[in-house]
């Protein structure tokens, strides 16, 4: 009976074990794709964050390349 | 194609994430470190062009191709340096080549500029937010950078557009293959036209020496295609580079001229062994690198100036085709000596024809049996007669270009009323109605304001000849009768060295009598009730990206255009530079899309700009019937 204590905590403790890992896994996988995603899917966010690089044309160019 | 904001630029869909390339993680391609919480630490070591900076890494994981791509045409530009080097001696080239990498060497791509983004030259963003397409797309890469030339042909921006969009909606790939493309130029490649795997007709057209066209067989392997099948299309002449005085590098490059020339081929290769080839003037100028060094082209007669072309503006049906005689014995269609510029004779000796060179008329040709007779001579006049009457009573003189442009320089006399930018011709553009021709009393006035009677005779030019034709279109609707475009428009009457003056004339203003001639107008609900009258034909004068629904109007609400309509862009009936063809070309021209003078033609655009131009040049050449659809797409549509 004793034995079979052990043995279900055991058992139980490596289940929480793997799902921890698992969590963390999905989590961080998670992450992994939110960093540039959240910002880069969020039009209203990118306009507050980007302004126009103008490109530097001469005033002097005229004509087609 | 309209410019993207900053933030459509880098905008990634939903779609793209459930992309097979949405599945890899942005850093395998861009780098930078996706664990960073802000926009900086996220962005270091950013790399936004994997495919130009690193493609063996990135795009060569999966794709082969990109292999070669590093060595293609599109990304190296090879064939460029070695035509000036060229010209170029030992002592000039390194000075030669360094002004050709600051000016000449930004236009190039790669592997993301024709599958996910515009490519760099022409402003970057993603096309489609990221997703990636195994075609490039027409509109916002491959003619992004072709588009003073090739697209501006392709599309109807010059001459009537190409027979293989308007018929068949083909695209660029479906000439330029991935093949080609993809293709590594060898070593030393002479020009493109030498690339193993670049587009020839003959692709497609195979064999046509034993087809059933007689002229096919006659001029195989003699004529190149585009000599018989292309229009009209621009020659770039004198361009020069410098740098301002805040460093920046530019070039001047705006010396056009729409024309067609035939000449010798320059370069018989097998496969392209032709005899006569269509020639293209290119913008290079013994001067064109002088900023950085003088006479750096001793031997600029090496290379002609005039090159083979292959104008993207296919008609099955040509004007130089529609008669042996409207090629053969044409001194003016063959590359002269007095076609070319002083410095340039010698460089193009070997491909200039001399007058016993041009292939003789022939002795009897089918009659095209044009019927010019009611051709209203009087709606075009030209510099010569105009510089003879300029001080005649009731002649009123109206440049219809920018003010900027006309401040700049206008003949003498000339009153600036640019009809784009100008209130009281037009309603407003947020009205419920926009941009259809004003009431009676408001129109009158303005005319009034700008010193014009209902009984002068008004002569209008511009720069271009269809800004003259949209006020013109405007004025006749008005009830004027004696209206003239001026025949080559400011450009002529500069080449020819007549009077320009920069003083704002005095006028007095005058009672427009205004005879409003409502029966021009039709409005869209004309247009639904005849869609399916066979003799009501609608003609659709918009560039061929808008009539064939690949891009939109600012004010309409989508692509696309009136079912049934013909697609006969406007600059068909305008010259680039306000020149205007003959009008026995010009009918036959109409009358091989079968536009027809005993019809009635409803021209139709997005505002009813161009459509009011090419009223004016319909009634020119005697057309009875003709309404003007001044409601246009924007209307069609709202």
């Amino acid at each position: 009976m004793k034995h079979n204590k052990h043995h279900l905590f055991f058992k139980h403790f490596l289940t929480l074990i793997f799902c921890s890992a698992l969590c963390g896994l999905l989590l961080s996988a998670n992450v992994y794709g939110d960093t540039c995603i959240t910002c880069h899917t969020d039009e209203d966010l990118l306009e507050e964050n980007l302004a126009e690089v103008e490109k530097k044309v001469s005033e002097m160019q005229a004509g087609s390349g | 194609m309209a410019p993207l904001e900053p933030q459509e630029k880098v905008l990634v869909s939903e779609d793209f994430l459930e992309s097979t390339h949405g599945e890899l993680a942005c850093v395998d391609c861009h780098g930078g470190d996706d664990s960073a919480d802000d926009k900086e630490g996220a962005h270091e070591g950013f790399d936004p062009h994997p495919s130009i900076n690193n493609p063996q890494e990135t795009c060569g994981e999966c794709h082969e191709e990109a292999e070669t791509v590093p060595q293609s045409l599109h990304v190296t530009l090879s064939t460029f340096p070695g035509y000036l080097e060229k010209r170029a001696s030992e002592d000039t080239w390194e000075r030669v080549d360094h002004g050709r990498d600051r000016h000449c060497a930004s236009c190039h791509t790669s592997c993301g500029g024709c599958h996910v983004s515009r490519p760099k030259y022409s402003g970057k963003g993603f096309v489609n937010g990221h997703i990636f397409s195994a075609k490039p797309d027409p509109v916002n890469q491959c003619t992004a950078c072709h588009g003073s030339r090739v697209g501006n042909e392709f599309y109807g921006a010059r001459g009537q557009g190409d027979v293989h969009l308007r018929e068949y909606n083909m695209s660029c790939e479906a000439c330029h293959s991935a093949e080609e493309m993809h293709a590594a130029a060898p070593e030393g490649l002479e020009n493109r036209y030498h690339l193993e795997e670049a587009a020839n007709c003959k692709d497609c057209h195979k064999d046509l020496q034993y087809g059933s066209v007689r002229d096919h067989r006659i001029h195989n392997n003699k004529v190149q295609c585009q000599v018989c099948h292309s229009q009209t299309y621009v020659n770039c002449y004198s361009c020069h580079t410098g740098t301002d005085e805040a460093g920046i590098a530019y070039f001047i490059n705006n010396h056009e001229f729409e024309g067609m020339k035939i000449g010798f081929n320059p370069d018989r290769i097998p496969n392209n062994n032709y005899k006569y080839v269509i020639l293209r003037h290119v913008p290079v100028d013994h001067k064109l690198f002088d900023y950085y060094i003088e006479d750096g082209f001793p031997r600029f007669d090496v290379s002609p100036t005039w090159k083979r072309a292959s104008p993207h503006n296919i008609q099955r049906r040509t004007w130089q085709n529609a008669n042996c005689n409207n090629c053969h014995g044409q001194r003016a269609l063959f590359l002269d000596e007095s076609d070319l510029l002083d410095y340039e004779i010698k460089a193009n000796i070997g491909v200039t024809v001399a007058d016993d060179q041009i292939p003789p008329k022939r002795a009897r040709v089918m009659p095209l049996n044009i019927d010019s007779s009611k051709v209203e001579e009087s709606r075009v006049v030209t510099i010569e007669w105009l510089n003879e009457h300029l001080d005649d009573e009731n002649l009123v003189i109206l440049d219809a270009r920018k003010e900027s442009e006309y401040e700049h320089g206008h003949i003498p006399g000339a009153i600036n009323l640019d009809p784009n930018a100008t209130e009281g011709l037009r309603t407003d553009p947020y009205s419920e109605m926009p941009l259809t021709i004003e009431e009676d009393e408001t129109l009158a006035e303005t005319l009034g304001e700008y010193g014009i009677g209902i009984d002068d005779h008004i002569v209008v030019y511009a720069k271009r000849g269809m800004d003259a034709g949209f006020l013109l279109g405007i004025l006749e609707y008005a009830g004027a009768e004696n209206i003239s475009i001026l025949n080559g428009g400011i450009i002529a009457w500069e080449l020819a060295d007549y009077e320009v003056s920069d003083e704002e004339p005095d006028w007095e203003e005058k009672t427009f009598a205004i005879k409003s001639r409502k029966n021009l107008l039709v409005d869209t609900e004309y247009i639904v009730e005849n869609l399916d009258n066979p003799a009501i034909k609608i003609v659709d004068v918009r560039v061929m990206q808008q009539s064939k629904g690949l891009i939109g109007h600012g004010l309409a609400d989508r692509p696309g255009s009136i079912p049934g309509s013909v697609k006969f862009p406007l600059p068909g009936l305008f010259m680039d530079d306000s020149y205007l063809k003959s009008p026995e070309e010009l009918l036959w021209v109409l009358r091989e899309r079968n536009i027809r003078p005993n019809q009635t033609i409803v021209v139709s655009c997005n505002t009813g700009n161009w459509a009011a131009a090419a009223m004016f040049m319909l009634h020119y050449l005697g057309y009875q019937d003709v309404k003007l659809h001044d409601e246009s797409w924007i209307n069609w549509d709202g």
